[in-house]
C-alpha cells in the first residue's frame, strides 16, 4: 500500500514538473533572446546516411533578423543559399562559377524547410508549438517532435541545443526517418551587429 | 346567360339556405385542397420540358460536387499578421463548421492523408503513354542519369540537403517530375499548396477551406440559416484575419433575404396605400364581401393546386398579386354600378352580368393556354389563376349580390362620376384633336422606344448578386486561379471505367477539332484498357534499357560516393510488375478532394466523369454536340444553358402572351359581336403592354419573366378596362369609370410600392404592372372615348 502510494505520488510529482522544467528553458531562452534583434554565425553541417559512403560535411554562413529575415548560405564545397525576406525570397546555387539565381521565389519545398529553420532560430514557443509538440531533453536542450504527418514523414526528432548562460543556439540535430542524422553546429555567434545592406534581398 | 343567372338569383333570394349550404360546401372542399398543400422551391419546374434538354442539363449540373461545396479563404489584413495567426485561425473556424449546417470538412482531410510527389513515380507504367515515353527516355541517357546524379550529389551539400534521403533513394532521377504537371490538370484551383496541414496561397497569406454542405440551394431557410452560420463564425476570427466564402447556397441566401425584407417594406407601404384609397373610395359596410372576392380567388386557386400537383412550386404563390389584382374588378365592377346607379339588385346584375362575364372568359382562356405550356411551373401557375378566377366570377355573380346592403353614402361616389364626365367633355371637346394628336405621338414614341426592348439573356439576371459577394467571388478566383468551368463534358458509365473510356473518346475527338481540356482525370487515371497498353509498352522499355539504366545508376553514383545499395528502391520498383491505377490507390495518395470534383455518381447510379473545356468551345457546340453524344458523352456549357434557360423562359412567355391576345380578341369578338367593340376592348391592354414594354426599354432594364408576369395583370386589367369602358358608353352605368378607377388605383398602389424593392425580381414586376395598368387606365378613361366621339 504504501509502495502504491509512493509510486502515485512519484509519477504525480513527474506529471507536474516535466512541463514546468520545458517552460523553465524556454523561459530562460525567451528572457535571453529578448534583446537579441539580429544574429550571424557561421555553421558546419555534417549528414550522415547509409545511402553515402561517407559523412557529408558543408559549411557556411547564416544571417538573421528578427522575426522574418533569414539569408542561409553554403560556401563549402559548393556554393548555393536562400534567403527569406517576410513574404519574399529567392535561392540560387553556382553554376560555371558565378552566383546563379535559381528562382526569384523559394521552390515549394524549401519554402517549408526555410520556414522552419526560421522557427528553429526565432525561438518564438508560440509558433513553433503549432508544428512540434516540445519536450525538454537536458537543462540545456529542447527536443521537438512534428505533429504534422507531413514532416512526420521526413524527421523523427529535432534537438537543439542552447550556450550555457546566454542560451544562443550552438546546436541543431535533425533525426531522419530514415535513419540519417544531420548536425548542424554554430560557431562565431555575434548579435545585433549591423549587416550589409542587401544582404536579404540579393545572393 | 344573363337571364339564367338572374333566375338563379330570384330563386335563392327565397331560398338563401342553398347558398348557405353550397358556400359550406365550398368551404369544406377548399379547405382539403389547402390541406394538401406540400410546397417545394424545385426551380426545376421553370425549366422547359422540351427542345434543348435544358431540364437534363440542369439536373445534372444540380449534382455537380462543387453544388455541394463552400469556398472559405481566409486572408491576412495587412502584411504585419503573422502566419502562425492565420493558420490557427483556420484550424478554429474547421472546427465551427458543424452540422447540420456543414457535413465534412474536405481540406481538412489533406492532414490525415498526405500528398507525397514521389508516390506519383509508382504511376508510371500504367501513363506510359508514347508522350511520358519520350520524355523518360531522354532522361534516362547516359549522359543525363551522370548530370542528375551530379546535381543530386551537389544538392546533398547544399540546400537540398533536409529530406533528400528519401526522395533520392525511391527516385535518384526525379521521374515522378514527369507526371507531376498532370496534377494541375485535375486542380480547378491551381494557386493550391500543402502547408501546415491546409490549403494555403503560394504567398502563404491565405488559407482556403473546403466545406461540404447538405444545405440544398432551393431551400431558402436553411441557406440563410448557413449564412448566418457562417457570419458568426467569421465575427469570431481573431483581429487581422479576414474571410471570404463562396457557394450557390449564398447568392440564394441573399435572393430570399432580400426578397423577404422587401415583401416587409413593399407591404407597409402597400398597406397604408391600400387604406387611403379605401377610406376615400370604399368606405362602406359592403367593403367585405367585396375583399371576399379576391380572398376566395387566392384560396379557390391553392386548393385546386393542393388536389392536382404534388409538390407545389412554392414560388407560385409569389405571383398571386395577379389573381387578387384581376379577380377584384369584378366584385367592384358590379358594387359600383349597383351603388352608384340606384339600380336594384337584379337590375344590377342584367347590366353588370354581360361586361363581366366576357372579360371573365377572355381572361380564362387566355390563363388557359399556359396549361399547354412546356414549362410545369407555368401550368402550375395558369390552373392557380383560371380556377381562381372562375371561382371568384361565381362569387361575384350568384354569392355578392345576396351579400350587398344599401347605403345612404353615394354622394361622392357621383361627384367622382361627375367630375370624370366633366374631364371627358375637355377632352372630347373643341380640343380633342389636341389630345388625339397627343395620344397619337405618345404611343408612336412607345412602339418606337419599345422596338428596342432586349430580353433577358441569362438565368442569372432573375437574381441579385450584390457587389459584396461579387468582389468576394473575384477574391476568390484570383487568389485561388480558380480555372472557369464554362464548358463541361460529361461522360457516362455503368462503372467508372466506362465512364473513363467515354471520356477518352470524346475528348480524342475533340483533340481532333484543336481542343485539349483545361481539367481532365485522364492524365491521372486512364481506363484500364490505354492502362494495360501503357504498362506493356513500360515492360518493353525496361526489358530494352532497365539493365543498362540500372548500371548506369551504379557507375556513375559510386564515382560520386553514393553507396552500393543507395538506390535499392528505385531498383525494386523497376522489377516490380506494373499495377493499376484506381481511383482507390489515388484516394490513399490524397488526391481524392481533387478528383471528385470532376468524378461523381449521380443519382441514378451513374458514374459521371467531368472534363472542362476553354470557353471558345462554345461557339461550335451544336457542331460537336452530335458526335459526343455518340461516345456516351454530353456537352453543356453554363453559359449557353444559362442564356438557354433565361432567354427560352422569357421568350415561351412573350409567345404566350401574343396568342392570349390573340385568343381573347377571338372570344371578346364572338361575344360583343362587333369589330369596333372588340378593338375597343383591346385597346387598353394593348396601349398598356406598349407603355410597359417602353418604360422597361426607356429604363434599360431587359424584359425577364417577372416583367412578363406583370404584363398578363396588364393584359387582364386591360380587358377588363376595355369592356367595362365599352359597356358604360352604350348603357352610362355610372359607377364604370369609378370601378375602374379605383381597381386601377390599388393595382398601381400595390404595386407601386414594389418600385421601392431591392431584389431584380420585385422590381421588376412593380415597375411593368405600374407603367402597364396606369397607361390600360387612362385608354380606357379617356382615349376610348376620344377616339370614339364624333363630329
Amino acid at each position: 500500500m504504501v509502495v502504491r502510494q509512493l509510486l502515485f505520488q512519484l509519477s504525480l510529482l513527474l506529471l507536474i514538473s516535466v512541463p514546468l522544467y520545458a517552460t523553465d528553458l524556454l523561459g530562460k531562452i525567451s528572457i535571453a533572446n529578448k534583446e537579441i534583434k539580429s544574429s550571424s554565425m557561421d555553421f558546419t553541417q555534417e549528414t550522415s546516411t547509409i545511402f553515402f559512403k561517407t559523412p557529408i560535411v558543408s559549411k557556411g554562413k547564416l544571417y538573421l533578423i528578427r522575426p522574418d529575415k533569414l539569408r542561409w548560405e553554403y560556401i563549402d564545397p559548393a556554393i548555393s543559399g536562400f534567403i527569406i525576406n517576410g513574404n519574399t525570397g529567392l535561392q540560387w546555387n553556382e553554376k560555371f562559377e558565378t552566383k546563379q539565381i535559381e528562382s526569384s521565389q523559394l521552390s515549394p519545398i524549401l519554402r517549408v524547410i526555410a520556414g522552419q529553420i526560421l522557427l528553429w532560430l526565432n525561438l518564438d514557443e508560440e509558433s513553433l508549438s503549432i508544428n512540434f509538440t516540445i519536450t525538454q531533453k537536458d537543462y540545456l536542450s529542447l527536443q521537438l517532435i512534428p505533429i504534422e504527418a507531413s514532416m512526420q514523414e521526413f524527421i523523427s526528432v529535432i534537438t537543439l541545443s542552447f550556450t550555457d548562460l546566454d542560451y544562443l543556439i550552438k546546436e541543431i540535430v535533425i533525426e531522419e526517418k530514415s535513419g540519417g542524422t544531420t548536425v548542424i553546429s554554430m560557431q562565431n555567434i555575434s548579435v545585433n551587429k549591423p549587416f550589409l545592406v542587401g544582404k536579404f534581398t540579393k545572393p | 346567360m344573363t337571364e339564367l343567372i338572374l333566375t338563379i338569383f330570384s330563386y335563392c333570394q327565397n331560398k338563401r339556405w342553398i347558398l348557405l349550404v353550397f358556400a359550406i360546401c365550398s368551404i369544406i372542399f377548399m379547405g382539403l385542397g389547402v390541406k394538401q398543400l406540400r410546397f417545394a422551391n424545385d426551380l426545376n419546374q421553370f425549366i422547359p420540358e422540351d427542345g434543348l434538354n435544358l431540364k437534363d442539363d440542369f439536373n445534372l449540373i444540380q449534382q455537380l460536387p462543387a453544388q455541394k461545396q463552400i469556398l472559405i479563404s481566409l486572408y491576412k489584413e495587412n502584411e504585419n499578421v503573422k502566419t502562425a495567426l492565420l493558420v490557427e485561425a483556420a484550424k478554429d473556424l474547421n472546427s465551427k463548421l458543424t452540422p447540420p449546417y456543414f457535413s465534412e470538412i474536405l481540406s481538412e482531410q489533406i492532414q490525415a492523408k498526405v500528398f507525397n510527389p514521389i508516390s506519383l513515380r509508382d504511376l508510371i507504367p500504367s501513363l506510359f503513354s508514347d508522350q511520358l515515353a519520350t520524355q523518360i527516355i531522354a532522361s534516362t541517357t547516359t549522359k543525363e542519369v551522370a548530370k542528375k546524379l551530379a546535381e543530386e550529389q551537389q544538392e546533398l551539400f547544399g540546400v537540398g540537403s533536409f529530406g533528400k534521403s528519401i526522395t533520392i533513394r525511391e527516385d535518384p532521377l526525379e521521374l515522378y517530375r514527369n507526371v507531376l504537371p498532370r496534377l494541375t490538370n485535375i486542380n480547378a484551383l491551381g494557386n493550391i499548396r500543402i502547408r501546415q496541414g491546409l490549403f494555403m496561397n503560394s504567398q502563404e497569406d491565405s488559407v482556403l477551406i473546403i466545406a461540404k454542405t447538405a444545405v440544398a440551394t432551393t431551400n431558402s431557410s436553411e441557406t440563410e440559416a448557413l449564412v448566418k452560420h457562417l457570419d458568426k463564425a467569421f465575427s469570431e476570427l481573431p483581429e487581422g484575419i479576414k474571410a471570404d466564402a463562396l457557394a450557390s447556397q449564398i447568392y440564394a441566401a441573399a435572393n430570399s433575404s432580400t426578397i423577404k425584407n422587401d415583401i416587409f417594406t413593399v407591404s407597409i407601404i402597400g398597406i397604408v396605400g391600400l387604406i387611403i384609397i379605401a377610406f376615400f373610395f370604399l368606405r362602406t359596410i359592403n367593403i367585405l364581401p367585396i375583399l371576399l372576392a379576391p380572398l376566395i380567388a387566392y384560396i379557390a386557386g391553392a386548393a385546386a393546386i393542393g388536389f392536382v400537383w404534388q409538390p407545389t412550386l412554392a414560388m407560385i404563390f409569389g405571383f398571386a398579386p395577379i389573381l387578387l389584382g384581376i379577380s377584384i374588378d369584378y366584385a367592384l365592377h358590379l358594387y359600383y354600378v349597383y351603388s352608384s346607379d340606384f339600380l336594384d339588385k337584379k337590375e344590377t346584375i342584367r347590366q353588370v352580368s354581360k361586361p363581366i362575364l366576357t372579360s371573365a372568359f377572355s381572361t380564362v382562356l387566355a390563363f388557359s393556354l399556359l396549361l399547354f405550356s412546356s414549362v410545369s411551373g407555368l401550368r402550375q401557375l395558369s390552373f392557380f389563376i383560371v380556377i381562381g378566377l372562375l371561382a371568384t366570377l361565381c362569387y361575384t355573380l350568384f354569392f355578392l349580390p345576396h351579400l350587398l346592403v344599401k347605403t345612404a353614402k353615394r354622394k361622392k361616389k357621383n361627384d367622382l362620376n361627375k367630375s370624370y364626365i366633366s374631364v371627358v367633355q375637355v377632352i372630347t371637346g373643341k380640343y380633342r384633336l389636341f389630345f388625339r394628336v397627343v395620344f397619337a405621338v405618345v404611343i408612336v414614341f412607345s412602339i418606337f422606344m419599345a422596338s428596342k426592348i432586349t430580353f433577358q439573356n441569362h438565368i442569372r439576371d432573375l437574381g441579385i448578386r450584390p457587389a459584396n459577394l461579387l468582389s468576394a467571388e473575384q477574391r476568390i478566383n484570383d487568389t485561388w486561379g480558380k480555372k472557369s468551368d464554362s464548358v463541361m463534358i460529361f461522360s457516362f458509365g455503368n462503372t467508372m471505367d466506362e465512364a473513363l473510356y467515354n471520356s477518352l473518346k470524346s475528348q480524342n475527338y475533340m483533340a481532333e477539332n484543336g481542343f485539349t481540356p483545361k481539367l481532365s482525370i485522364l492524365g491521372i487515371l486512364p481506363p484500364v484498357i490505354s492502362q494495360q497498353k501503357n504498362q506493356k509498352a513500360w515492360k518493353n522499355f525496361l526489358q530494352t534499357e532497365g539493365r543498362s539504366l540500372q548500371k548506369e545508376l551504379q557507375v556513375s553514383g559510386g564515382n560520386l560516393g553514393f553507396s552500393d545499395n543507395a538506390f535499392d528502391p528505385f531498383y525494386y520498383f523497376l522489377q516490380d510488375s506494373p499495377k493499376d491505377i484506381t481511383y482507390e490507390n489515388l484516394k490513399e495518395l490524397g488526391l481524392d478532394s481533387l478528383i471528385s470534383q470532376l468524378y461523381f455518381i449521380n443519382e441514378d447510379g451513374e458514374h459521371i466523369v467531368i472534363s472542362m473545356y476553354p470557353k471558345e468551345v462554345n461557339d461550335i457546340i451544336p457542331l460537336l454536340n452530335e458526335e459526343i453524344l455518340g461516345f456516351g458523352s454530353k456537352i453543356i456549357s453554363m453559359d449557353e444553358m444559362g442564356k438557354n434557360l433565361g432567354s427560352g423562359l422569357s421568350h415561351s412567355f412573350a409567345n404566350f402572351i401574343l396568342l392570349a391576345l390573340l385568343a381573347m380578341a377571338i372570344l371578346i369578338m364572338l361575344m360583343l359581336r362587333s369589330f369596333t367593340a372588340t378593338v375597343s376592348a383591346l385597346l387598353p391592354a394593348l396601349a398598356g403592354l406598349i407603355c410597359m414594354a417602353a418604360t422597361l426599354s426607356f429604363m434599360q432594364i431587359n424584359l425577364g419573366i417577372f416583367a412578363l408576369a406583370g404584363a398578363l395583370l396588364v393584359i387582364g386589367h386591360g380587358v377588363d378596362y376595355g369592356i367595362y369602358i365599352n359597356h358604360y358608353q352604350a348603357n352610362k352605368n355610372a359607377g364604370t369609370p369609378t370601378a375602374i378607377i379605383v381597381s386601377g388605383l390599388t393595382s398601381l398602389i400595390g404595386f407601386g410600392a414594389l418600385l421601392t424593392a431591392k431584389h431584380p425580381a420585385l422590381y421588376d414586376m412593380g415597375i411593368s404592372v405600374f407603367s402597364g395598368v396606369f397607361a390600360a387606365m387612362i385608354t380606357a378613361l379617356f382615349v376610348i372615348p376620344l377616339i370614339s366621339v364624333r363630329r
